[in-house]
């Protein structure tokens, strides 16, 4: 086909590659034939799981359940490993895979209750993530990659630095979308990875937004001055403003260019609004690691984060609507501004660049 | 049609870019955007955020007084949006789709318009008559615009008003059974009617041939006669249910697989399908134990993958 020459063309010709030009792809199923699949996929298994779960008396002991968990996973791997891509067999295997999850998870709170269960939480996001790193599938590792991060966030909760979690998952995913072309063989492994903590950044900001603060799920937890909420925004401008000074970096720019003006002071502005209006930052910093790559999706998750959580801003009851109005005039009138300086100067250095 | 980004990532995972040269490939295509890139993005970006920003500033600030404006400034300010939404429809008559976007939008402000009026005036109306009227007032403004989205609309409306309907009356034309079978019949036959009129004239009109709008449609028919049809297995008392289901999805099949080609309609007919079958099974076999999952897990299993292929081979057959 056509298209997947043109990169290759524009390459080579700039003598970075050399040779013919690789097949395309075969052809893809539409969506929605495939959504079809994912349900008929999801769904035998519920039932085959009933079976089992009557045939085979898996909670009496948590040896049992941890075997029968293990070979559940072991089975999906087998399934997930094959060469040619089965949607039906693919999701079959996805929803066998998560009960083996659920059953090991199980075994891990059941066999160990009197340890710390911070700990516990550790215990299983590090399960998750080595299941990120072996199952061989790109959906399974977004999910195992989502769920590392959100037991990762649970066991920082229980171990009083909740605060910490989401400036550790995006300081992680940038690293990771930064280098996402890096190191070729593990490409999909990387973005799986990538989405999965984007995600698990979208949600757990989403639970303190609403104040559902995920401490709540067990006991409670003394805080201390390191975790008060504002810190947590801070970590997150930092890395904000780390993701900002490496996009620099590659574009070989200046700092006191227009455009790197522009950004940093676009950032540090929005960093103050969030400790306002939650959620701005991790949306702006999805956005910005979106169009760094070219990545749709990403920029589309980030618009519709930052949209999400200036509409929910509107029911947050600390401050009034004329004081949220006023804090939302006052973001707009800066960006603008910011906007109007960047023109400005890069009109000056157009100018001086003529001369 | 692969994108730029992804052709890249298939040739960084074939190895045949040199990893010491990759960024610079990067750079080279645009996957790397460059820095006029990068200043054309961050000043689109800024002016909607800047932009978004006040108009959420003015959108609090109105939620905050709202209980103290006056009737009157409360309808101008609708009125005055109504009017926005034409003039930008009328200025913008070259931009063909941010125009029937303004239309759309002024459609949708009628209808607070007149939610504000119920609310403002208690009539007494009762609410179908809300979604009705308004359907009826938009229709001269969705004749002219030639949008499906808003004929979508329109539709959406006029199902809306006969939900209502059912809620205060209990029976459309004291016809049929229960009033709950006979509301989704009704919807059924007007859905269906709809989707036969549109492909019947998006034949003939361009603009109609929206493939999105009549599969929405097509689902809405799809989902209520597949309900119809399970109501009708479980109950055992009506099998009209199943036989108008069966029409419904050989009529689809045929017209979709031999007439207009479209896997969507086909897609849907299967689900349909195998929803049906499942439930059948399910009315038939008693619930002994775990066997009887496995003989469910086990068929369900085989008309998935039935159906992959089958779709499979209709999308290869069709790509040719």
């Amino acid at each position: 086909m056509n298209d997947n020459k043109s990169a290759w063309h524009q390459l080579s010709q700039a003598g970075l590659v050399s040779g013919e030009a690789p097949e395309a792809d075969e052809l893809e199923s539409p969506w929605y034939v495939n959504v079809i699949l994912a349900f008929s996929g999801w769904f035998s298994s519920f039932f085959f799981l009933g079976f089992l779960g009557l045939a085979v008396e898996i909670f009496e002991k948590p040896v049992v359940a941890a075997i029968v968990g293990g070979i559940i996973i072991a089975g999906s791997y087998v399934l997930l490993n094959t060469p040619k891509r089965n949607v039906f067999l693919e999701h079959l295997a996805l929803a066998f895979s998560l009960a083996g999850q659920l059953l090991i998870a199980w075994t891990i709170f059941e066999g160990f209750g009197k340890a710390e269960i911070a700990m516990l939480w550790f215990t299983i996001a590090a399960f998750q993530f080595a299941l990120s790193m072996i199952m061989p599938n790109f959906i399974h590792g977004v999910m195992s990659s989502l769920f590392a991060a959100l037991c990762l966030s649970v066991g920082l909760s229980f171990a009083g630095v909740s605060y910490l979690a989401t400036s550790l998952m995006m300081a992680a995913a940038v690293l990771i979308w930064l280098h996402e072309f890096n190191h070729p063989q593990y490409i999909n492994k990387k973005r799986a990875s990538g989405y999965g903590l984007i995600l698990a950044s979208i949600v757990v900001k989403g639970f303190f937004i609403f104040g559902l603060d995920l401490r709540n799920w067990g006991g409670d937890v003394e805080s201390s001055i390191l975790v008060m909420p504002w810190v947590g925004e801070l970590l997150l401008g930092v890395v904000t403003l780390y993701l900002v000074w490496k996009i620099l970096q590659r574009l070989e720019l200046s700092m006191t260019s227009p455009i790197s003006i522009a950004a940093f002071a676009g950032t540090f502005v929005l960093s103050l609004a969030s400790i306002e209006a939650s959620g701005i930052t991790v949306g702006w910093m999805i956005v910005l690691m979106g169009f760094a790559n070219s990545n749709k999706v990403l920029m589309g998750l980030g618009v519709a984060t930052l949209l999400f959580n200036i509409s929910s801003y509107y029911y947050l009851l600390n401050n009034t609507l004329m004081e949220k109005a006023q804090t939302m005039l006052l973001i707009g009138l800066v960006l603008l501004t910011v906007r109007w300086l960047m023109r400005r100067l890069a009109r000056e250095g157009q100018a001086a660049a003529h001369e | 049609m692969i994108s730029i980004r992804n052709q890249l990532a298939q040739l960084v995972e074939g190895r045949l870019i040199d990893p010491g040269h990759i960024d610079k490939a990067l750079a080279l295509v645009g996957v790397y955007p460059s820095t006029e890139s990068w200043q054309r993005f961050l000043d689109k970006l800024l002016l909607w955020l800047g932009c978004l920003s006040i108009a959420f500033s003015v959108l609090f600030f109105i939620a905050f007084n709202w209980e103290l404006l006056g009737r009157f400034a409360k309808f101008a300010m609708v009125e005055a949006l109504i009017i926005a939404a034409i003039a930008t429809y009328w200025r913008l008559s070259d931009h063909p789709l941010m125009s029937k976007v303004a239309l759309l939008m002024a459609a949708i402000f009628l209808g607070v318009l007149l939610a504000l009026f119920g609310q403002t005036y208690q009539t007494g109306a009762d609410p179908w008559q809300l979604f009705f009227t308004w359907a009826m007032l938009m229709l001269p403004w969705a004749a002219v615009g030639r949008f499906p989205a808003i004929w979508l609309l329109w539709l959406a409306l006029l199902n809306t008003a006969t939900v209502l309907y059912y809620d205060t009356f209990g029976r459309l034309f004291g016809v049929f059974y229960s009033s709950d079978e006979s509301l989704y019949w009704t919807l059924f036959a007007f859905n269906v009617l709809a989707l036969v009129i549109w492909e019947l004239l998006a034949s003939q009109w361009d603009w109609l041939d929206e493939r999105w709008s009549l599969r929405f449609i097509a689902t809405a028919s799809g989902v209520i006669v597949t309900w119809l049809a399970t109501q009708a297995i479980v109950d055992s008392n009506h099998t009209w249910g199943v036989l108008v289901w069966l029409a419904f999805t050989i009529g689809l099949y045929v017209f979709y697989r031999h007439f207009k080609h479209d896997l969507f309609m086909l897609s849907g007919a299967a689900l349909s399908s195998i929803t049906v079958i499942m439930v059948f099974l399910n009315s038939v076999l008693p619930i002994s134990g775990g066997g009887t999952y496995l003989l469910f897990a086990i068929t369900l299993i085989g008309l998935g993958s039935g159906a992959a292929v089958w779709l499979g081979r209709i999308h290869k057959e069709w790509s040719k």
